[in-house]
């Protein structure tokens, strides 16, 4: 059982270029590169799901057979019973209206022919493998009432009911937070030991494939530029851009510097302050007369930041930073508490004042794809803060600041009359840098700023990060679920859990020894590359 | 064939066709080749020639004078009506996803209400209670076009509303206003574009419609709707009478059709 010498090449536009791989039962073979590389295409050729008008060429073949000489009908029986597939984003994966369990035993009977209780029987094996309970309750569950990894094990149940000879895992993982991302590599690692299968993980993720798999290619430009043992590689890499990739995904912790230390910090008065803040949000009724409690997303948060300080604010999905962060932004109006910057009450300003303390905080968001008005040109884009001042610049003046702007983020004066998306995410993520800089603010807030970035362009925007905070006054918040790159740029952290803040302290204690059970959970749960 | 070449095919068809009607009404305006409501009993009824190329009506109109005539009260009814949807549904539609809470209830709960009665069957009670005429037929038929206008920019409106570019222009200090004429409308343009096109081919629908009951364009002034209910005792005689208004009511509304596709953006990858 093995797929042997799986050369393709995709026509037009030439995507992929002499892929070789291998990979026998019972391996994992990681498949790993930035976004465009080929990584995913190379799947769909597997799969024999290509878009029509690709052309393909070479062999791919499953235990000997040519995939590439089958007919449709064929393919059909193929997919599905010898090679599963789990895709990246578990929600679009299941259809919404049916039974979890209904769409797993669909896929058995489809493809074996078995009767009605046999199928039944299968998918509670298959659902109690992965974890999910092979009780009837547990069947008769909708896709929306399980979290993102419950419905990520409903796809890999799906994908290995049949105990498929081989499994392709798209990005299994990357929608997930940490400890669900442990929980699910540690499941398919476990059905790869059990049933044998050999099984093919792509991501982006150099610390999931060190943590996962034993045999590695590197994808970059729809080529394999190196293969081999996974130790190996990523011990000593032979191809410039592996290792180019790995000392990208390797973030040191951050070394602590003379202006951060706990005397100075504490001594200086804090610029930014959350003081008790609480932010519900009113549910839907439960019926004319009773009213539900409403949802209370930040419970009590309290966090100080001090001039030149970074500071990161951890937390999963539902935590309720994103919340916070749209009330320290005076975005949403808390239920109680109140938001101090720079010794005003931000939070209780109107008018003029409170558009003089906007000029002092601003914001980057996380997808660098939605954070400008397409129809916007890019002077346009970093010159919008403008608006808070209180008297207009003239023309000559504002292109000058822009200019300024834009060269400290690394990009050139002429790219102001271009428009975003003219620009790589990594070079947008600048271009809002530069919009959030314009100002010259105290504060800047980072909501998961790197998160949408592969691990080349994100090292490159922590860096600048860093330089932009070396020397200077200007305080950083920034908001992440990634634990390694909080503890690469933050000099103290705050760890969020259900709407509390549950653990805060200077990074490299809180990481060396966590004193909530939660946080060692989350820092265990990270994958790392040793 | 090519989906990117028969889409430009169809935008040209449509945008020709559009074009030549609005042209015609125009030229309408000054010149026609015979006068519309000039009467001549003796050449009643006469079948298409050199003289009348249409051919003429029971009281010996010429008919493509007369289809001329009546596309400016269809274009101009047409028009009015989609103007009056868009001037006011708009800016409704911008506010209820500027403001969500009570103030997006109310207007939204006030498009439903208007939905609910049968557009129609509306427009002949208002024409009966103001009196029938091309102005109120434009009240008529506009009126409904407030909630659709409304609601589909309330839609995309409050998905521009959700994205990060909106959020960086609230931390840049800018209001519900402002970001809602500065972001939200410029990215709603092609949309409206394609509903205002949709919404003209609707009117002029309506007002032939309404002609046709005769509650719409009043005589003298010609009008296909009222062409085509005049030409109706009479099919076994001329039929040629009904042929041109209908075709010319069709050919419009097909030209729009086309037209609005074309604008349509095309599906993102």
């Amino acid at each position: 059982m093995q797929i042997d010498g799986l050369e393709i090449s995709i026509g037009g536009a030439r995507i992929l270029d002499g892929v070789c791989l291998e990979l026998r039962a019972g391996e994992i073979l990681g498949l790993v590169g930035a976004s465009g590389s080929g990584k995913s295409m190379t799947a769909l050729a597997i799969t024999q799901l290509l878009p029509r008008n690709a052309h393909l060429r070479g062999s791919i073949r499953l235990r000997g057979d040519a995939l590439t000489a089958k007919s449709e009908a064929e393919l059909c029986r193929i997919r599905g019973r010898d090679i599963g597939i789990v895709f990246q984003e578990p929600m679009t994966a299941l259809n919404p209206l049916m039974r979890i369990g209904d769409q797993v035993t669909e896929t058995v009977r489809l493809h074996s022919g078995a009767s009605e209780t046999d199928a039944v029987r299968m998918t509670r094996t298959a659902f109690a493998r992965v974890g999910l309970g092979d009780d009837p309750e547990s069947l008769q569950r909708y896709p929306h009432e399980l979290s993102g990894g419950g419905r990520q094990r409903v796809a890999i149940a799906m994908a290995v009911v049949l105990e498929p000879v081989l499994l392709i895992a798209d990005e299994p993982t990357t929608a997930l937070d940490v400890t669900t991302q442990a929980q699910v590599l540690a499941l398919l690692e476990d059905l790869v030991r059990t049933t044998g299968m050999g099984l093919v993980l792509i991501t982006h993720d150099m610390a999931v494939i060190g943590a996962t798999t034993t045999q590695v290619a590197v994808m970059h430009n729809g080529k394999i530029v190196e293969r081999g043992a996974t130790a190996q590689i990523l011990r000593e890499p032979r191809d410039p851009y592996a290792k180019e990739l790995l000392a990208a995904a390797y973030l040191a912790p951050k070394q602590r510097s003379s202006k951060s230390e706990p005397s100075r910090a504490i001594s200086a008065p804090a610029i930014f302050e959350a003081r008790e803040i609480v932010r519900e949000y009113p549910r839907r009724r439960r019926s004319l007369w009773a009213a539900s409690p409403p949802l209370r997303a930040v419970d009590g948060v309290s966090l100080k930041i001090h001039p030149g300080e970074t500071v990161g604010l951890i937390g999963e999905t539902g935590s309720g930073k994103s919340s916070l962060l749209r009330v320290m932004l005076a975005l949403d109006r808390p239920r109680s508490g109140e938001v101090h910057l720079l010794g005003e009450v931000f939070t209780a300003a109107r008018g003029a004042a409170l558009r003089r303390l906007r000029r002092s905080i601003q914001a980057v968001f996380q997808d660098p794809y939605a954070s400008f008005d397409p129809q916007w040109s890019v002077e346009r884009v970093v010159a919008e803060p403008f608006h808070l001042l209180d008297a207009g610049l003239s023309h000559a003046e504002r292109r000058h600041k822009v200019a300024l702007a834009l060269e400290r983020v690394g990009l050139s004066a002429a790219d102001a009359g271009r428009y975003p998306r003219e620009f790589s995410g990594g070079q947008r993520q600048r271009i809002a840098i530069a919009r959030a800089l314009i100002t010259e603010p105290a504060v800047i807030a980072f909501d998961e700023a790197v998160s949408a970035l592969d691990v080349l362009v994100r090292a490159q925007i922590l860096r600048l990060l860093a330089e932009l905070n070396a020397g200077s006054s200007l305080a950083i918040l920034f908001v992440s679920h990634d634990l390694s790159v909080v503890r690469s740029i933050a000099d103290r952290v705050y760890v969020m859990h259900r709407g509390r803040i549950v653990e805060e302290g200077y990074t490299e204690a809180v990481f060396a020894s966590p004193r909530e059970a939660y946080t060692s959970a989350l820092i265990a749960a990270t994958p790392t590359m040793a | 064939m090519n989906t990117a070449a028969s889409r430009r095919i169809g935008l040209a068809a449509g945008a020709g066709i559009t074009l030549a009607f609005i042209m015609m009404a125009v030229v309408a305006s000054f010149w026609t080749p015979y006068d519309p409501a000039g009467i001549d009993i003796a050449g009643k009824l006469s079948s298409p020639s050199a003289q009348h190329w249409f051919g003429t009506d029971q009281l010996g109109r010429d008919v493509l004078s007369m289809i001329m005539a009546s596309a400016r009260g269809s274009v101009g009814v047409a028009f009015f009506s989609t103007g009056l949807g868009l001037v006011l549904g708009v800016p409704l539609g911008l506010i209820a996803a500027a403001r969500s809470g009570w103030v997006d209830e109310f207007i939204m709960r006030g498009n439903d209400l208007l939905f609910a009665f049968p557009s129609l069957l509306l427009a002949i009670l208002l024409t009966a209670g103001f009196g029938p005429g091309a102005l109120n037929a434009c009240i008529a038929i506009g009126v409904f076009n407030i909630p659709v206008f409304a609601r589909v920019t309330r839609g995309a409106a409050l998905r521009i509303w959700t994205q990060d570019f909106s959020m960086a222009a609230r931390v840049a200090g800018k209001g519900p206003l402002r970001i809602s004429v500065e972001h939200v409308l410029p990215n709603l343009l092609t949309l409206l574009t394609v509903q205002a096109t949709i919404q003209f081919s609707l009117g002029v629908v309506a007002e032939a419609g309404l002609s046709y009951l005769g509650i719409g364009v009043q005589p003298p002034t010609p009008s296909w709707g009222r062409m085509l209910s005049d030409a109706q005792t009479l099919t076994a005689l001329a039929p040629s009478l009904a042929l041109f208004p209908g075709l010319a009511v069709a050919l419009f509304v097909l030209g729009l059709t086309l037209l609005s596709s074309g604008l349509r953006p095309q599906r993102e990858r």
